[in-house]
């Protein structure tokens, strides 16, 4: 049993199954490069060193220009990491959720009964999702066409098993109610 | 450099308005949908983190 973290929407008596977001290895590439892109400014310094210290001011000039650079970059991580933190995926007792973060006021939140699950299934591809156990989850509902996607998440096999289950529960319960 | 810092003043100082109204519009994001601890977390480490840069900026500004 996870964590009952309230959420927007959420009905009384409806149990949180999973709560889950990208998984980090998503991230890794955009911090790398950000690492990498904060000290290129290095490089320069290295090359234009006769002509920055030429002038009285020229390491405190560079230095500022170096902190605006810094500041840009840190910016675009914010933005990032928000937009990371804000896709979010939850399973309930009663249905599945697709929280998607567009951009700035541009949000789409997607709502799928359990008892619409026709299929599911798990994809994991390459090498690194494979070790580091994440992967996309498929889930196909009957009346349309339409596919429920949760996108590089961290142990999709769990998930997917306990879709499955809340699934098959929630069937047993319309069922018995009938 | 004392052609350009009256420029460099206005400039600086559009860049910081512009740069906390772009801030302020991703902590709202993070604050009014985020769920969870770990949107609090990014929350607190935006908002330091951005203090932290500016407060830099602004002293080496100051001493230009």
């Amino acid at each position: 049993m996870i964590e009952q973290i309230p959420f927007e929407g959420k009905n009384e008596g409806e149990t949180l199954l999973v709560f889950t977001r990208r998984h980090w290895y998503t991230l890794f590439g955009m911090f790398a490069s950000a690492v990498f892109a904060s000290f290129v400014p290095v490089i320069l310094i290295a090359v234009f060193a006769q002509f920055i210290l030429a002038h009285e001011n020229g390491a405190l000039i560079f230095l500022f220009f170096w902190m605006i650079y810094l500041m840009s970059i840190w910016y675009v991580l914010a933005y990032k990491l928000t937009m990371h933190s804000l896709d979010t995926w939850i399973v309930t007792n009663e249905r599945i959720l697709d929280i998607v973060q567009i951009g700035f006021f541009n949000r789409k939140v997607s709502e799928l009964h359990l008892e619409s699950i026709q299929d599911i299934s798990v994809n994991t591809k390459g090498v690194v999702e494979s070790y580091l156990n994440f992967g996309n989850i498929e889930i196909q509902t009957g009346a349309t066409a339409q596919r429920f996607m949760f996108d590089k998440v961290p142990n999709p096999i769990d998930i997917k098993d306990t879709i499955m289950d809340a699934a098959k529960l929630k069937e047993q319960n319309v069922k018995r109610d009938l | 450099m004392e052609l350009i810092l009256p420029y460099l003043n206005i400039s600086f100082a559009v860049f910081l308005l512009g740069y906390w109204a772009a801030i302020g519009i991703l902590l709202y994001h993070l604050k009014r949908f985020g769920i969870g601890t770990h949107t609090r977390r990014i929350y607190y480490l935006v908002l330091v983190g951005s203090i932290i840069l500016t407060c830099i900026t602004i002293l080496i500004f100051i001493k230009l």
